[in-house]
């Protein structure tokens, strides 16, 4: 079995879920992102965040404006949307629901 | 030392070695057209731009003052390998519809990415890389490549000579076979377009590509670095450098020669283009005729175009190449390439193709003059062709009609095509016409005849004949006994003769009449009976010299019944007995004499002479219309004996 795609596959999951968790505290810079996301030990390619940061903001789940910084060029501040806040709450429930499974599961064998 | 160039990556400048460039520039290009495809690729890549600047000023931050090729490697294997970042299947949890989508893309960037392209490599080239590119792309070593092309283009000119040369035996030595020289050379001429056309190796993303390594940032990175340290030792390859200075002149004057040669040859097209061939075939307006001319036209233009076209091709693509190797013009894509190259091959083949078929076209319109000439000319024989199944023209036509000859056998006269004659009449007379067969160097069959039909008495007949072959006859048949009397014609040629001989001797005051040849006895029996007058022409006939002349005589020709006489010429060995000869001989003044005392009234048909005859005078011939002439009533012909003649004159 490939254990690496398994995981990989995993995490695929999650990416999108703990993008959401993450703007839900507040609004985030894409490079403050990357950060704590590697602050919490999820290993994850960088470039794939970009399309993926992408595609949430077209479903209309993440949003962002430009702010100007000075110490370089203006940055992307990705925040969540209020349809966002709402497949969060869907998302956190659907969590609940796999963390239960596995932990039944788990707790019979 | 390494060049230093300033980019503008984000609205920002940064220095940036130009090793670290290459590499950079190439992961952005890569990634910008791969999510190009995508809804918001182009924003998506942006933001990639935006995170490399980012860390690039954390890196200038650290204190130095230009980006290396190292940080951009490390900043590339933190944003992710381009491998890694499409292989992620970052779109796979939304549509599953997209998911093949994306794999799709994926193994195609992939594709993208591992390869092989053909480039030439200059930097292990004896000529132009050719052969050291292809050696790359095929997995094979460059030497033996390089000695299998060599072989290619002798067993090719071998080919290309033997070939057309039997196929198109009389056309290839003709100047028609200038177009084949060139063919000749069409492997160097495709070496020597391929090194203007291909594309070297330049950049180290060219090396990778061309031996097949995968593009990735660590590739790169040691093909830069490889390429920065490297020399190019020019000219060292083993032992192939002789072939180098020799290699290159022989292709430039093969293909000096394959393009000089189309050139001739599309030269001589148009000469022959230019020519006008009438509409009309042998001066008869024939549409068949102008249909095939038209189709010969057609060829001729076709590969005429078609020539030119190719030549074109060669020209377009060369000077292309040129401009695009001093970076004047866009290389052009592979697709491209082949495409003029099928286009040129397609040129060529339709060229040659075409040529053959002009040229069997214009045989065929040569046979087709010809056979109308030929056609002509037996339309005119056919007309005369006459009742008798042979030909004659209208002068022997109506000889023969008016002196009731027929022509029975007819066969190897060959060109001369008459049987009749004038001009070398024993007297010199020009005008009067005899019978002549002349058959130059074949036997001819001959058998002209008339008949006449005969009162019971004794008869003998007459002729004045000669000859330059044996075995020509004078023949008699009466249908009582059906039995062939010939009398041969003795050959004197055209000069001289017993009749001209003895008529100049009769003209002396006295003389002596030889014994020994018989001609010469005969003829001066038959001559006794002239007046001076003829025996004077006769004797300065032609000159003085005489035309050959002799008598023929079939004596005893005992007629019982009423019969019919069939007397005539013939070569014909069941008459003769003797085996036909080539060249000629002449005959007229055919008489048939009553030779017992009665006269009757003979049959004399000569056109010129009239006669009266008397019943019971013996023969007397009237010759001259003016002059009289006594003879002795009884003079009897005395032959066998010498006899002067007393001349009487007035």
């Amino acid at each position: 079995m490939n254990v690496d795609n398994a995981k990989s596959q995993m995490r695929k999951g999650m990416l999108d879920y703990c993008i959401m968790l993450l703007l839900s505290e507040k609004p985030y810079y894409t490079s403050d992102i990357i950060r704590r996301l590697k602050e919490a030990n999820l290993l994850v390619v960088e470039g794939t965040l970009y399309p993926l940061l992408t595609r949430l903001k077209n479903d209309g789940v993440l949003s962002y404006e430009w702010q100007e910084s000075t110490q370089g060029p203006p940055r992307k501040y990705y925040v969540l949307t209020d349809e966002g806040q709402e497949a969060l709450k869907q998302m956190d429930a659907a969590w609940n629901e796999l963390e239960h499974t596995v932990h039944n599961i788990k707790g019979n064998s | 030392m390494k060049k230093n160039i300033t980019i503008n990556l984000s609205g920002r400048l940064y220095q940036i070695d130009e090793d670290a460039y290459e590499l950079l520039s190439h992961y952005t290009e890569t990634l910008r057209n791969y999510f190009q495809k995508q809804e918001g690729g182009n924003e998506i890549a942006d933001d990639i731009e935006q995170r490399i600047a980012e860390l690039f000023d954390e890196q200038i931050a650290g204190g130095s003052q230009a980006i290396t090729i190292e940080n951009v490697q490390s900043i590339i294997n933190q944003i992710g390998n381009l491998k890694d970042i499409t292989d992620s299947g970052e779109n796979g949890t939304t549509d599953s519809g997209n998911t093949t989508n994306q794999q799709q893309k994926a193994t195609h960037l992939h594709q993208m990415l591992n390869k092989k392209k053909y480039y030439r490599d200059t930097s292990h080239s004896v000529l132009f890389g050719v052969i050291s590119g292809a050696a790359h792309y095929f997995g094979t070593g460059a030497n033996s490549l390089r000695w299998l092309f060599v072989l290619l283009c002798v067993i090719w000119a071998i080919v290309a000579v033997l070939f057309p040369s039997i196929l198109l035996a009389p056309l290839y030595y003709s100047p028609i076979g200038l177009f084949f020289i060139p063919l000749i050379f069409v492997p160097e001429l495709i070496y020597f377009i391929l090194g203007l056309s291909i594309p070297a190796a330049l950049t180290p993303e060219d090396n990778l590509k061309m031996k097949g390594v995968p593009v990735t940032p660590e590739n790169l990175t040691s093909e830069v670095k490889k390429q920065s340290v490297q020399y190019k030792p020019k000219g060292n390859i083993g032992g192939w450098n002789i072939f180098t200075g020799i290699l290159s002149i022989v292709i430039a004057i093969c293909s000096a020669i394959n393009f000089v040669g189309c050139i001739i040859t599309t030269g001589v097209l148009f000469g022959v283009f230019v020519q006008q061939l009438p509409d009309t075939l042998n001066g008869m307006v024939d549409t068949a005729w102008i249909a095939e001319r038209d189709r010969f036209f057609t060829y001729l233009t076709i590969a005429c175009v078609a020539m030119i076209i190719s030549i074109g091709i060669v020209l377009y693509c060369s000077i292309h190449s040129s401009l695009s190797s001093f970076k004047k013009a866009k290389p052009m894509g592979n697709v491209q390439r082949i495409l003029w190259i099928v286009g040129w091959v397609v040129s060529i083949t339709l060229s040659i193709v075409f040529i053959i078929f002009a040229v069997g076209k214009y045989e065929q319109l040569d046979d087709m003059q010809r056979k109308a000439i030929e056609t002509e000319r037996e339309a005119q024989r056919q007309q005369y062709i006459r009742e008798d199944g042979f030909y004659h023209n209208n002068t022997d036509w109506n000889f023969l009609q008016d002196g009731r000859w027929t022509v029975v056998v007819d066969e190897g006269w060959g060109d001369s095509q008459r049987c009749t004659y004038s001009g070398e009449y024993m007297d010199g007379n020009e005008d009067k016409r005899y019978l002549d067969v002349y058959c130059y160097d074949t036997p001819a069959k001959v058998l002209i005849q008339r008949n006449d039909s005969l009162q019971p008495g004794t008869y003998r007949l007459s002729a004045v004949v000669k000859a330059n072959d044996e075995h020509k006859c004078v023949f008699a048949i009466l249908d009582s006994d059906n039995k062939i009397r010939v009398a041969e014609i003795p050959v004197y040629e055209a000069e001289g003769g017993p009749i001209h001989h003895v008529a100049t001797v009769m003209l002396q005051d006295s003389f002596d009449i030889e014994v020994t040849n018989p001609d010469e006895i005969l003829a001066f029996e038959m001559l006794k009976s002239k007046t001076q007058t003829t025996l004077q022409k006769i004797a300065d006939a032609n000159w003085g010299n005489g035309y050959g002349w002799s008598y023929v005589v079939i004596n005893d020709l005992v007629v019982k019944q009423p019969c019919t006489i069939t007397y005539g010429v013939t070569t014909l060995e069941e008459y003769t007995g003797m085996e036909p000869t080539a060249g000629w001989f002449s005959a007229t003044d055919f008489k048939i004499e009553r030779t017992d005392g009665k006269m009757e009234k003979t049959m004399v048909k000569d056109v010129v002479k009239n006669e009266k005859v008397d019943d019971k005078v013996e023969k007397t011939k009237v010759k001259d219309v003016v002059e009289d002439e006594k003879v002795d009533d009884k003079v009897k012909s005395t032959s066998g004996k010498t006899k002067k003649k007393s001349a009487r004159r007035h």
